[in-house]
């Protein structure tokens, strides 16, 4: 342990020396700097409330625990005497429940109490469905022929039957209304309550949703400064967060550190193999093996605390301005340190073959970019199938083989990006991704990149221990 | 025991062989040295006894174990030739971290240090960067590094290499006294003179191979010489010198000759008389490491062409053939 806090102080004194420990720190508080000067503003209750609210129709089966998402139709949600305390927002909520299916009877079962049957109810085994691909380009509703359909695999809502229909309670009414507010706002402090009316087919509710303003699923203006950037949106705010913690932190953000960090770093192995400097250290009683994986440990703890700082800073700097303190954005310290491990190790082995700092660093950043090439391609290729854009097999197969076998960096990205987003994506919002985008295992992303790993400093660590000198 | 036992040793890298079968023993509490020509081989046996380099065949001891294993090298200290320190440390942070290396708790390191630092005379720019140091400081820190933390063996490979005189007569004075201490110190360097001047014994290394070992006092006394000068216009009457069994050479200005054991330079003097050759100057030049070295070298070059050209004539007979 003596040994390794010794290599380790040494690793730090060379990188303080080196200036690039203040490089990396000022990059990283520019980085919480910029995200900090991003202002969220929540938008008028009165508009947004009447428009979002029409999206408790679609609900999340077996008490908002399923992967599915349903709807019935003949139901429709008015907000009414809106009144706003800050964040809190008071209202009636309107819940008008009719079908006649266009032929003009009555309904035999009610569609409200259908939902909130098929709300307590576990939902269907998923199967495929045809997905009109317009819908996936989120576009024109007219284009729909049988061709753009592409297969989909969806979880399916419950069947309810009019007895379950009619069983249900106003409790339950009022408890599915609730989780209506956790899964379309994220919003969990709601006090809801029936408010006796005479019309058929009609439930009142008065209702309180605390903070519901500045939940993550109420649409939110973004400023720069005093610059309004996005406005008049219905963009939630969990999904503006997202797109920063993702795109501007751990996307260019994070390239960005990796890149200089790969730069910086690549001297240190090199530094250490030079002739008359390997010497001293290898003639005293520490392993030429043991020294050379101390130092790579070095420099990955480095680089852990730079990504602490700028994660950790960011993460801070995010739940002051918005309010969003989920800590599941913190992941995104390991998965940095990870992608780091990986290229680190690769530029150790090329440092350890070559000696030279910029033969590790040059091929190290070509490594990158061809692990960040193959992903990228890879992804436009399966956005290319899910659209059936022309006869790509041949080409997809070949990206497919090469991301299974090389370090899975770009999938790394994904997976970062899934487990941020559930810390910042309301429930519903998180069901259509899961529908449309499909993650890659974790046992593959994490194992192939550590088999890597351990390949790379094994051979590292082989030819450093045969060569002599 | 010896504390160095090397025996039969061989390196080789590739096609080269950088060390022939050596065999090498020194006892403790020496300063001795091994000269040779740059190329010679003495780094690649330094750095084989702390395990730097593997060895091919053959075997290398060090304090009685291994050579390389990591308990000999907690007891063993080493300055390399052409060492680079990195230049982000001071003097003092150096030590520290190479004494974290070996173990060393805080209080001895900081007492050892700062006494080691005082005795290479670089007390007062131990806090200074070593980047900021020059080549005769950083020459000194390196024997600071290479004893401060109470070796028993200590490799030093050129140790007098870039420092200036008053440095190199500190630096004998200094491996004097780490010899009174009883540790053996194991000298690389191709200055002849700092060899003959600080070591105990020798080893002459040509080419991989061991070719003459000693005391500096027995290497150097091993040929009698006298340098004569006669006066203008008088010729040196060489064949009949050699006559009685003399070996004689001759320069513009001298003529030396050299005496076989027995014989006595009072009989050239007589035979000088004899013929009324008047004599200017006589002086007898003892040979000193130097001498000897250059006679190895060349003797050993001489027998390597000699081989060359047996070898030469023996391709050009098959050829011939």
């Amino acid at each position: 342990m003596r040994t390794f806090l010794a290599i380790l102080r040494d690793s730090f004194r060379e990188a303080v020396d080196g200036f690039v420990i203040y490089i990396m720190l000022i990059l990283s508080l520019l980085t919480i700097a910029f995200v900090a000067c991003i202002g969220y503003q929540p938008v008028d209750a009165e508009g947004h409330l009447s428009k979002s609210i029409k999206n408790f129709a679609v609900f999340i089966p077996d008490k908002g625990e399923s992967t599915a998402i349903s709807a019935v139709p003949g139901v429709n949600y008015e907000a009414t005497a809106i009144k706003v305390n800050g964040k809190d927002v008071l209202f009636d909520l309107e819940v008008t429940s009719k079908s006649d299916f266009g032929l003009g009877k009555a309904p035999a079962i009610d569609p409200f109490r259908t939902a909130v049957a098929g709300w307590l109810k576990k939902a269907y085994k998923s199967e495929k469905r045809k997905i009109p691909a317009a819908v996936l380009r989120g576009g024109n509703k007219g284009n729909t022929s049988d061709s753009t359909l592409r297969d989909l695999e969806v979880a399916l809502a419950p069947d309810v039957s009019a007895e379950e229909a009619a069983a249900i309670t106003d409790e339950q009414m009022v408890e599915f209304i609730k989780n209506q507010f956790v899964a379309h706002y994220g919003c969990g402090d709601v006090k809801v309550r029936r408010r006796s009316n005479p019309d058929a087919g009609k439930y009142v509710y008065e209702v309180e949703a605390i903070n519901l303003r500045g939940s993550r699923g109420w649409a939110h203006d973004v400023s720069f400064l005093h610059w309004n950037i996005i406005t008049n949106n219905d963009l939630p705010l969990g999904l503006v967060v997202h797109v920063i913690e993702d795109t501007i932190v751990n996307g260019i953000g994070g390239g960005i550190l990796l890149l200089i960090s790969v730069i910086l770093t690549s001297f240190f192995i090199p530094n250490m193999l030079r002739k008359g400097t390997l010497d001293l250290v290898v003639s005293k009683p520490v392993g030429k093996v043991q020294y050379l994986l101390y130092k790579y440990l070095g420099g990955l703890i480095f680089i852990t605390l730079v990504s602490a700082i700028t994660v950790g800073g960011v993460w801070f700097v995010i739940g002051i301005r918005s309010g969003m303190w989920d800590p599941r954005f913190l992941i995104t310290i390991p998965a940095l340190v990870l992608s780091f491990a990986l290229l680190y190790a690769f530029s150790t082995v090329i440092a350890v073959l070559t000696r030279s700092a910029i033969a590790a660093m040059l091929l190290t950043i070509a490594f990158t970019f061809g692990l960040w090439l193959v992903g990228y391609i890879k992804k436009q290729l399966d956005v290319a199938k899910v659209m059936e854009e022309g006869n790509l097999d041949t080409v997809s197969s070949i990206f497919d083989g090469l991301n299974n076998v090389l370090p899975r960096y770009k999938d790394l990205d994904k997976l970062t990006s899934k487990v941020t987003s559930e810390g910042a994506y309301t429930p519903i919002l998180l069901r259509f991704q899961d529908m449309l985008i499909e993650p890659p295992s974790y046992v593959g992303v994490l194992g192939i990149t550590f088999l890597y790993i351990v390949a790379f400093l094994g051979l590292a660590s082989w030819r450093h221990s045969t060569r002599d000198g | 025991m010896a504390v160095i036992d090397v025996s039969n040793l061989q390196k080789d890298y590739g096609s080269l062989q950088a060390l022939k079968s050596v065999t090498l023993q020194v006892d403790s509490g020496q300063i001795y040295g091994l000269l040779g020509q740059n190329g010679a081989g003495k780094s690649t046996m330094i750095k084989i006894l702390l395990g730097i380099v593997r060895l091919t065949s053959g075997e290398a001891n060090l304090l009685g174990f291994p050579a390389g294993t990591i308990e000999v090298r907690k007891r063993v200290g080493y300055l390399p030739e052409d060492h680079a320190f990195p230049g982000y440390h001071t003097g003092e942070s150096l030590l520290h971290f190479y004494g974290e290396l070996y173990g060393m708790n805080r209080p001895d390191r900081v007492k050892r240090i700062a006494e080691s630092l005082d005795i290479v005379g670089l007390s007062k720019r131990g806090s200074s960067k070593i980047k900021t140091y020059s080549k005769g400081m950083k020459q000194r820190l390196g024997i600071a590094q290479s004893f401060f933390h109470d070796p028993e063996v200590i490799f030093l490979d050129e140790p007098t290499d870039g420092v200036d005189p008053v440095g190199r007569k500190e630096i004998r004075e200094l491996l004097a006294t780490l010899k009174d201490e009883g540790r053996t110190i194991f000298v690389n360097s191709h200055l002849l003179q700092e060899i003959e001047l600080m070591c105990d014994r020798v080893a002459i290394m040509h080419k991989g191979e061991i070719v003459r070992t000693g005391t500096v006092a027995e290497l150097t006394k091993t040929v009698e010489r006298f340098s004569i000068t006669l006066a203008p216009g008088a010729d040196f009457p060489v064949a009949e010198v050699k006559a009685l069994g003399f070996k004689v050479e001759r320069d513009d200005e001298e003529t030396h000759v050299e005496l076989k054991p027995g014989q006595s330079i009072d009989t050239v003097l007589d035979l000088l008389s004899s013929k009324n050759l008047r004599l200017r100057n006589v002086r007898e030049s003892k040979q000193t490491l130097e001498d000897i070295f250059m006679d190895l070298v060349e003797q050993a070059e001489r027998g390597s062409t000699k081989r060359g050209v047996r070898v030469a004539r023996a391709v050009g007979a098959r050829r011939d053939d």
